[in-house]
């Protein structure tokens, strides 16, 4: 049946192809072969080709202002100020020092002047303390003297402390890489009480861990402390608990939590020290902690910078926004305060 | 043989009219029946027996009655222009409590007793194609004064009942020379029925028969049928249904025409795309240039985009029910077709003298010889070596096994696989020549469908038919991705990499019983039930070198990478049911109420979702109005950053976090038709979104089984409206529509745009222009041109402002979607030439798409500036321009 079948089939297609062609060169050759030959490689060229049309558009320059107005321990209040950058060209500012910024106390006005520091190129803070104050709120206006570049304006609610209350160390191990290099790895709790949600709960934390190298001098066990450097010092491997506010948002500034979203009142993540554990007697085992409680559009501005660079040729995310709370310009104007916090490892 | 084809071609042209001419002849010579007489008649205040006499003067039709028994001094008006006798005397005699009979060949009144009713007897049987026995789906069956009628069932099966007596019924379908059947019924009686197709010499149809056209139904259906699909212009000369879905009003077709099918302002996965009645996930080959569907092998397909009824459910926007052919089961036969773009065959036949029949198909693109020689010159020109493979295949198969008069079984299989590979190397030494830096790059996706039902169809009687169907369907997609640079030097080698792989798969298994049963003519009901088993797998990870995974010496390839992936599995079962009424109300309205119920467990959450469905439709003599609200309910969300239903996209289940996608639907319009064949149409709609899923901003890194990665998906809200239009000239050598479509779309995702408000869906367009025009020049030669001219779709537009983002200048966007790509306006031509030889028929297609050579905007992107790289542009792609299109092929 089946030798049968296949004989039919074959001898079938045979023909079928034989009939395929000539019918082809029939109709063909009713149509003008020169002509049928020139279509096929018209055809062939024309369909490989992409068209690439350049639709730039000039934009006018705004003003970008980035002022962070930080209270704590560490206090640091500074901006820097330049014009919008078009894709095809660059604003320069020819006299900084024109540049007027103002940050007023809405209710109270008072108000603070920053300097532009042609050292340091940035605006210093003209010391004003009754404005840096929590849930005062505040006005910037900034403006080029003589410019047509328009006047910029924004707002902030300077935050209130934060209100974490305590850090937990769930775990504690050592982390040995391909190359048998020794890292500390855990998971550590943080604890919130009381969350207001009446108030910012929007936070930047910062983790760095304090180095403390012993050694014997003079017949003494002395031990020197030190702090360190800003990168990154700890790779979060994973959040455990509490991903919803916090899983999406991690950068190298930190992990950014959105209180909003968070499903208890607290959150763990496992982190991994980026410094490996080489010399006997030197530990690792202070790590710091920096909470900022930051405000909304603080949050939403390095979010959105944070989309933009993660979404940059992804098939997997929607096109990141830039996000800015200036009117008429671009940058962020924010407020925030920061609370410090250790936990001891060897504890 | 055709060396003189003018000649060729007026022979043929006298050969049609003389056939068109004998069988016109042949159609008029049939006697009408008593009640078919066509006449004016207009009276006021006459009584019963002076109008029944003066009908009988007119008509010239003996009408029979005793005055004493009938109320024959009953005051009757009337005013009947060209009507048949038989719609003027129900018109009269309803008042009257009378009715009439043709007894012989004339017609008798007389008066209905009290509690009189006519014994139901029923009419029922199959349509099929006279040439290879294919089932008809759709057509119209129906009594001369549309007083009663029905359409075939998916599997060509009609039934319907009616009171004793001489009745002649019409058998209608697009494409077929219609059938009339005069019976003296006094039992109930099976007609099978075979229509002949309505070709002269090859497949080109001339119209000239206004019943052969559709029938208004009360929900938003647009047929295609088979010759509507085949004689359309096509892209390098394959015809593919997708695309002229595309052309209906309120189908959007993707950004320049390419992928996706968004249906009044839907996204690509709300649309229930049915291959034989199984849904299949992933309709597209080559990112969307073509469809999965082989023309070949296509029996019909309709669009409901409107008022779905219940017996659909599982998406929200739309439903393309797509219809395979059950096999010649006649002779031997096939299609062997040959275009610039691919080639395919398709074989059928009987199998046994039983009614059973085979169809394979077997479809592959033939562009992967120049994509691989053009990119391996390219290459070569740039210095390096590699090349880059695309290739789809697809195979169909069906096998119709008649088991015996009341039940056949269907087993149906499609395999589609598409193939896309690039690799190249580029190695360099440095200036000193001490070391030599390699480049090696790597790209495999594989993408494909696959389908296996098998389906038991059961016709228990003459009013009760049933189905049970079983099946398979999967789409899997699997992609691997790296850059290798490698620096070998005589003392060392260093290795900095960076890959990816990704996954996405779906897989259902699902059992359903459907169930139809038709009482009388004026109901017809529909339920079943049914579950469907879900499984999911996604999957994505990255990985580089500073991760520490992969040894100094072992190579970066997919299945080590793959290794690093705990891939999530992701279940869920979906259970359904539904019950519908199709009710005839009066003369010509029909109301369609049903109600949907599924039900979900996703472990913590249950969802049970309860679906109304209602719609109306009132049918006068050349005019309709209809009206529907429909609720729908989704199981199954896409994640997607692009719209265009690439392969990229990821299937997910409803979880206990993402509950499913609801709609409610809501639309009404009203239509004008004449026996000219002019048609014109509006409708408009009104559509409420909710628990819409999309990707959230800066995209995904990681999915497995050891993150939580899709509890933070973004849930939000949508709304569409609009209005579509339609005129259609359907009748003649010149047949023709154009259809404008008003439409407004929009999303709201809490946390995605910048200012909190809602924002404009990327896949729809403001205003929506387009036309289709076919015209039979000779006998077996047309002329096809369509056109489409819409608004741009919406798009996230760079701002044109730049800013430092982790110390690198990038473009910055600032709202969602705020921007519009430029008008796209596409004309595509086409000739089709038809030729018959013994053994069989040939079509040779010859168009050219985009003919004005339009750039149509497939995206825009923001890039470095050849001139300056520390500059941008703002680049618009255009990836189809004027393309001239060849196809041919052969039937026998």
């Amino acid at each position: 049946m089946g030798t049968e079948f296949e004989k039919y089939f074959l001898l079938n297609a045979c023909h079928y192809c034989e009939l395929f062609v000539l019918s082809l060169l029939n109709n063909i050759r009713a149509l003008n072969k020169l002509s049928i030959i020139i279509f096929l490689l018209v055809s062939l060229g024309m369909s490989s080709c992409v068209s690439r049309v350049s639709i730039t558009e000039e934009e006018k320059p705004a003003l970008v202002i980035d002022l962070q107005m930080l209270s704590g321990s560490d206090s640091v209040i500074y901006a820097t100020v330049h014009t919008s950058n078009n894709l095809n060209g660059t604003y320069l500012i020819e006299k900084p020092d024109n540049i007027v910024i103002t940050v007023k106390d809405i209710t109270s006005d008072n108000f603070s002047n920053f300097i532009y520091n042609t050292e340091t190129k940035v605006y210093d803070y003209f010391e004003n303390e009754d404005i840096l104050k929590s849930g005062k709120n505040l006005r910037l206006e900034a403006e080029i003297k003589g410019s047509n570049i328009p006047k910029i304006t924004a707002f902030s609610k300077v935050p209130n402390v934060g209100s974490l209350v305590d850090m937990e160390l769930m775990s504690n191990s050592i982390y040995k890489d391909p190359e048998g290099l020794e890292f500390w790895q855990g998971i550590v709790k943080f604890n919130f009480k009381n969350l207001n949600t009446n108030a910012s709960l929007f936070y930047q934390l910062k983790l760095r861990e304090k180095l403390q190298i012993k050694s014997i001098e003079n017949g003494e066990d002395v031990v020197y402390t030190s702090i360190s450097p800003d990168e990154t010092p700890f790779t979060i491997l994973n959040v455990t608990a509490g991903q919803f506010a916090v899983k999406e948002f991690i950068n190298e500034d930190g992990l950014w939590i959105d209180l909003d979203k968070m499903d208890d009142d607290f959150f763990e993540i496992e982190l991994r020290s980026n410094l490996p554990i080489v010399l006997e007697g030197q530990t690792s085992d202070i790590i710091f902690s920096q909470l900022f409680s930051i405000t909304e559009d603080h949050y939403n501005y390095y979010l959105g910078l944070n989309n933009i660079e993660t979404s940059s040729n992804s098939l997997f995310g929607e096109q990141g926004l830039y996000r800015t709370n200036i009117e008429k310009g671009f940058g962020i104007f924010s407020t925030c305060v920061v609370l410090n916090q250790e936990i001891n490892l060897a504890q | 043989m055709l060396t003189n084809w003018p000649c060729a071609i007026i022979i043929r042209i006298i050969a049609f009219l003389v056939l068109l001419c004998t069988t016109v002849e042949v159609y008029c010579q049939k006697t009408p029946l008593p009640d078919e007489v066509v006449l004016t008649y207009i009276t006021r205040n006459k009584p019963l027996s002076t109008v029944l006499k003066e009908l009988d003067r007119k008509s010239g039709v003996r009408i029979n009655f005793t005055s004493k028994r009938i109320p024959a001094n009953k005051k009757i008006s009337i005013n009947a222009v060209n009507q048949p006798l038989g719609i003027i005397l129900k018109a009269i005699l309803r008042h009257a409590r009378c009715r009439y009979d043709i007894t012989g060949g004339a017609i008798v009144v007389s008066r209905v007793k009290l509690g009189e009713r006519d014994r139901d007897l029923t009419i029922s049987g199959y349509l099929t194609d006279e040439k290879s026995g294919e089932q008809l789906i759709g057509a119209n069956v129906y009594l001369f004064d549309k007083s009663k009628g029905t359409q075939t069932n998916e599997h060509g099966f009609y039934s319907f009942t009616m009171n004793k007596g001489t009745k002649r019924i019409y058998y209608s379908y697009l494409g077929y020379r219609q059938e009339v059947k005069e019976i003296f019924l006094q039992k109930d009686t099976i007609i099978g029925i075979e229509l002949r197709p309505d070709v002269v010499l090859n497949q080109i149809i001339i119209l000239d028969d206004v019943e052969n056209q559709e029938e208004p139904q009360a929900i938003s259906v647009s047929k295609l049928n088979l010759d509507r699909i085949r004689t359309s212009s096509s892209l390098g000369g394959e015809t593919d249904i997708i695309r002229l879905v595309g052309l209906m009003p309120g189908v959007d077709g993707g950004a320049d025409g390419v992928g996706g099918m968004n249906v009044r302002g839907g996204s690509a996965d709300q649309n229930l795309v049915l291959y034989d009645g199984v849904p299949i996930y992933n309709v597209n080959h080559a990112i969307g240039l073509f469809s999965v569907f082989n023309s070949n092998i296509i029996k019909n397909a309709n669009l409901i985009k409107g008022n779905i009824p219940a017996r659909y459910g599982g998406r929200l926007s739309s439903v393309l029910d797509v219809r395979i052919r059950d096999g010649n089961t006649k002779k031997f036969s096939g299609n062997v077709s040959l275009s610039l773009l691919a080639m395919k065959a398709s074989f059928e036949g009987p199998i046994g003298r039983k009614g059973s029949s085979f169809i394979v198909s077997a479809r592959r693109t033939l562009l992967d010889p120049w994509i691989k020689g053009i990119t391996e010159y390219q290459n070569e020109n740039a210095g390096s070596t590699g090349f880059s493979t695309y290739s789809f295949l697809d195979l169909n198969g069906k096998l119709s096994l008649k088991l015996n008069k009341k039940h056949t079984l269907y087993i149906n299989g499609f395999y589609g696989k598409d193939d896309f590979n690039t690799n190249k190397r580029s190695r360099k030494s440095d200036e000193t020549s001490v070391a030599t830096n390699t480049i090696d790059t790597e790209t495999d996706w594989d993408w494909g469908s696959n389908v296996a039902s098998l389906r038991l169809v059961s016709q228990f009687n003459k009013k009760v038919f049933g189905r049970l169907t079983t099946y398979y369907t999967s789409y899997s997609f699997d992609s691997f991705e790296k850059d290798v640079f490698t620096r070998d030097s005589l003392s060392s080698s260093r290795r900095v990499f960076k890959a990816g792989y990704f996954k996405s798969a779906i897989t259902d298994l699902a059992v359903k019983y459907d169930f139809d049963y038709i009482p009388n003519p004026s109901h017809t009901l529909r339920t079943g039930v049914g579950a469907t088993h879900h499984r999911f797998n996604p999957g994505l990870v990255s990985i580089n070198n500073s991760d520490n995974i992969f040894s100094p010496d072992e190579p970066v390839d997919k299945i080590r990478v793959q290794l690093e992936i705990n891939e999530p599995q992701l279940n869920g079962v979906e259970y359904f049911g539904y019950v519908e009424d199709e009710i005839s109300i009066g003369y010509a309205n029909t109301l369609n109420i049903g109600l949907h119920v599924n039900y979900a467990n996703t472990g913590e959450k249950s969802y049970l979702s309860l679906q109304p469905r209602i719609s109306f439709l009132a049918k006068w003599d050349n005019s309709y109005f209809k009206v529907g609200v429909s609720r729908m309910n989704q199981y199954l969300h896409l994640l997607s950053s692009n719209g265009l239903g690439l392969p990229t996209d990821v299937w997910l289940p409803s979880t206990d976090n993402i509950a499913p996608e609801k709609l409610w639907m809501a639309s009404m319009g009203v239509g004008y038709y004449n026996s000219s064949g002019i048609r014109f149409g509006i409708e408009g709609y009104f559509k409420l979104f909710d628990d819409l899923t999309t990707f959230d901003e800066g995209g995904i890194s990681t999915i497995s089984a050891d993150t939580n990665w899709e509890s933070n998906v973004p849930v939000g809200t949508g709304k569409a409206y609009g209005i579509e239009t339609n005129i259609d000239k359907i009748i003649g050598r010149t047949t023709w529509n154009a259809n404008y479509t008003l439409a407004f779309a929009f999303r709201d995702f809490e946390g995605l745009t910048t200012d909190g408000e809602q924002f404009p869906f990327r896949y729809n367009r403001r205003h929506n222009i387009k036309l289709g025009f076919l015209h039979k020049i000779t006998d077996n030669t047309e002329f096809n041109l369509n056109w489409n001219l819409s608004s741009g779709n919406p798009i996230t537009s760079p701002s044109g402002i730049t800013g430092l983002v982790n110390e690198v200048i990038t473009p910055l966007f600032l709202n969602k979607n705020a921007g519009l790509l430029p008008t796209y306006n596409r004309v595509d031509i086409g000739f089709n030439f038809y030729s018959k030889y013994k053994w069989g028929r040939s079509k040779l297609f010859l168009g050219v798409y985009n003919a004005f050579n339009k750039a149509n905007p497939f995206y825009q992107d923001v890039e470095n500036s050849v001139d300056n790289p520390q500059r941008f542009d703002v680049v618009q792609y255009s990836i189809l321009p004027i393309i001239p299109s060849f196809g041919y092929s052969v039937s026998f």
